[in-house]
């Protein structure tokens, strides 16, 4: 079929976002000018207007050479003026279409739609229809569906919509423990900056102004975080939606740069469901997707790197809304076996092989480092003590293998099918052998890097089993 | 203690590879020591904590090689590989053991490799790579190699018709 007659320009709206790109590109030049325009000297601004009118020139260049054509089987990009470049992606093979859309698109109906597929190749997604009209999403997923090879199953129900209601966007922000993280750094950090003779004044004077201004600043310096963390969440999350329409998921999110994404089920490689600590607390989990298919790595600062279903959910709901979400892996309450209560010893003895020394010589140069070490030393000790209570796993339908883990603060369970699993191994060493222990790994495929995820330091009995009732039973 | 071993054992050849491979690698690591203490002579700086780092880095680079030398023949009887109906599995190690299962729907495709000292004792290395990982045997005849990329290929192709 003749393919020149559909080839299109994208709308002229995407020169600007070409030119907001480069932009960013060269912003340190344009700071460097900046710092350096202190003098009369004309020349930074000829600079800077050299710089703006080349990205300008660059940009219409980019938007009348940059064409695109859909036709029924596949999407066709194109390229160059001297080295043509033609990308050709058929709709079987796309991992999923992303949706952006920078706010001055949205009074024209226009977005951005970012197409992936699962190869190899690392950096931005495969194809990016920079600016088209908004329903050109529903064309390429009418396409798309068409050549799918599953039927659509009416597999609908009343409850297929997920909202994140404005007190759990609070909560993200709130429960954030990498901001928790930051403000404990920051707060040391002061400690740390401050002389110790102010130090021991704050003790005693209370009233003293330096000793007040000394509390406000640190206190000041939690509220700007939690307020940050806050920021970032309701940009992020702001009115965030979770739908599924028959086989395919529609995640949409964002303030200002709103997005959607539309992932088949089928794509979907594994499901975590996270349990922090803190959140617990307030009896609530996150769920997040392992997905195969090139992350687009345009350092956008507001993106969730990871893909969230469900940002936060109250912890009786999450399995059967999962189930509502996913019905194809059929998930349910998983009821962990816990395989290494008695295995703590193995968890710790590297540990405190490393840690018992470095303690002593920590003490041997100076009280308060001593102390501070062990502090640490204990703390270490004891996550590892938790994550060796927790480890566990259990099959599910002879098909979906579910492993808890216990990793920085969260009790995660990863469930993944067995046709998902690119490959299984067993090892052990030499001196584990004698004691029948071994350790087990799973690696799948997350955007575009192989990932493991396993459970260390579990008897023979516990592999065989996985083994038998997962592996080896479909 | 009874660690179960695969059917398949590699070419006793391979055993003659590994040796000349980690005496080429030890060649090379005291020809790069020698380069740098001979800069460091040189420039009268071979003295105090330089002297003891180049000596040390000697003393390991022989160490390693011996170990790797001596462990050739253990660790010989720990690579193995079978081919079942439905996947083909690896085996690897000495002190460090693992058994790893590559179902044959999972193969994107397969690759074989031949250095100098391996096409010497007429043997290839055949890599099995998924979309996430790569797995190789170390070597193999070439007639072996040729059969398994065949009849891998074959059983990938059988197994796609069930994938989606």
């Amino acid at each position: 079929m003749s393919m020149k007659s559909e080839r299109q320009k994208f709308h002229p709206l995407a020169m600007m976002v070409y030119f907001i790109r480069d932009l960013k590109a060269w912003i340190f030049l344009f700071v460097l000018l900046f710092v350096d325009l202190d003098g009369d000297s004309l020349y930074p601004i000829i600079a800077m207007s050299a710089i703006v009118i080349f990205i300008s020139v660059k940009s219409g260049i980019k938007y009348l050479t940059h064409t695109y054509a859909l036709t029924s089987d596949h999407i066709i990009l194109y390229k160059g003026i001297f080295n043509k470049r033609e990308t050709e992606i058929t709709y079987e093979r796309i991992q999923t279409v992303k949706q952006r859309q920078w706010f001055f698109f949205k009074p024209f109906d226009i977005t951005e739609v970012l197409i992936e597929t699962a190869s190899s190749s690392p950096g931005e997604a495969e194809a990016s229809l920079t600016a088209v009209n908004q329903n050109i999403m529903q064309t390429i997923e009418r396409y798309r569906s068409k050549s799918a090879d599953t039927p659509a199953k009416d597999t609908e129900s009343p409850d297929n919509t997920f909202k994140l209601s404005l007190k759990d966007v609070v909560l993200f922000g709130l429960t954030d423990l990498t901001a928790i993280l930051i403000v404990f750094t920051a707060f040391t950090f002061v400690l740390e900056w401050l002389p110790d003779r102010l130090f021991s004044n704050l003790v005693s004077l209370v009233g003293n102004i330096q000793g007040v201004l000394i509390v406000g600043v640190v206190f000041l310096g939690i509220v700007i975080v939690a307020g940050l963390s806050l920021l970032k969440s309701f940009l992020l999350f702001y009115d965030y939606r979770a739908q599924r329409d028959h086989d395919t998921l529609t995640i949409s999110y964002g303030l200002f740069e709103r997005k959607t994404q539309k992932i088949p089920l089928s794509k979907i490689q594994g499901i975590k469901v996270n349990k922090q600590i803190l959140r617990n607390l307030f009896k609530r989990s996150s769920v997040e997707l392992v997905i195969m298919g090139g992350q687009e790595s345009e350092g956008e600062s507001l993106t969730i790197k990871k893909v969230y279903l469900f940002p936060l959910i109250s912890n009786e709901q999450v399995y059967t809304r999962l189930n509502q979400f996913i019905p194809d892996r059929k998930v349910v309450e998983p009821k962990v076996k816990k395989v290494s209560t008695d295995k703590v010893w193995y968890f710790w003895r590297w540990k405190l092989l490393t840690g018992v020394p470095l303690i002593a010589i920590a003490f041997y140069f100076n009280m308060l480092v001593g102390i501070a070490a062990l502090l640490l030393f204990l703390t270490v000790l004891l996550l590892s003590w938790k994550k060796s209570q927790v480890q566990g796993y259990t099959v599910q339908d002879n098909r979906l293998l579910c492993l808890q883990q216990f990793e920085g603060f969260t009790t995660v369970q990863f469930f993944i099918l067995q046709k998902n699993v690119q490959a299984l191994s067993y090892s052990t060493s030499l001196g584990l052998i004698r004691k029948n222990i071994g350790h087990i790994d799973l690696t799948f495929k997350e955007n575009e890097h192989p990932m493991s995820y396993g459970m260390r330091y579990i008897s023979e009995t516990v592999t065989k089993d996985i083994h038998h009732t997962f592996w080896n039973a479909s | 203690m009874d660690y179960p071993l695969l059917e398949n054992k590699l070419p006793e050849t391979l055993k003659k590879v590994w040796r000349k491979t980690s005496f080429t690698t030890l060649l090379i690591a005291l020809l790069l020591g020698v380069i740098i203490t001979g800069i460091f002579f040189y420039f009268d700086a071979l003295q105090g904590t330089w002297l003891i780092v180049s000596l040390s880095y000697f003393a390991l680079a022989i160490v390693i090689y011996l170990l790797n030398f001596l462990l050739i023949d253990y660790r010989y009887n720990f690579f193995r590989y079978e081919v079942t109906s439905k996947e083909i599995i690896f085996q690897q190690g000495f002190i460090f053991r693992s058994i790893t299962y590559v179902p044959f729907s999972r193969i994107q495709h397969i690759e074989t490799e031949q250095g100098p000292f391996l096409r010497r004792e007429q043997l290839m290395e055949l890599i099995i790579h998924t979309s996430a990982t790569d797995h190789s045997i170390a070597g193999l005849s070439i007639e072996e190699a040729q059969m398994i990329r065949q009849n891998v290929m074959r059983k990938v192709e059988e197994t796609d018709e069930y994938e989606e």
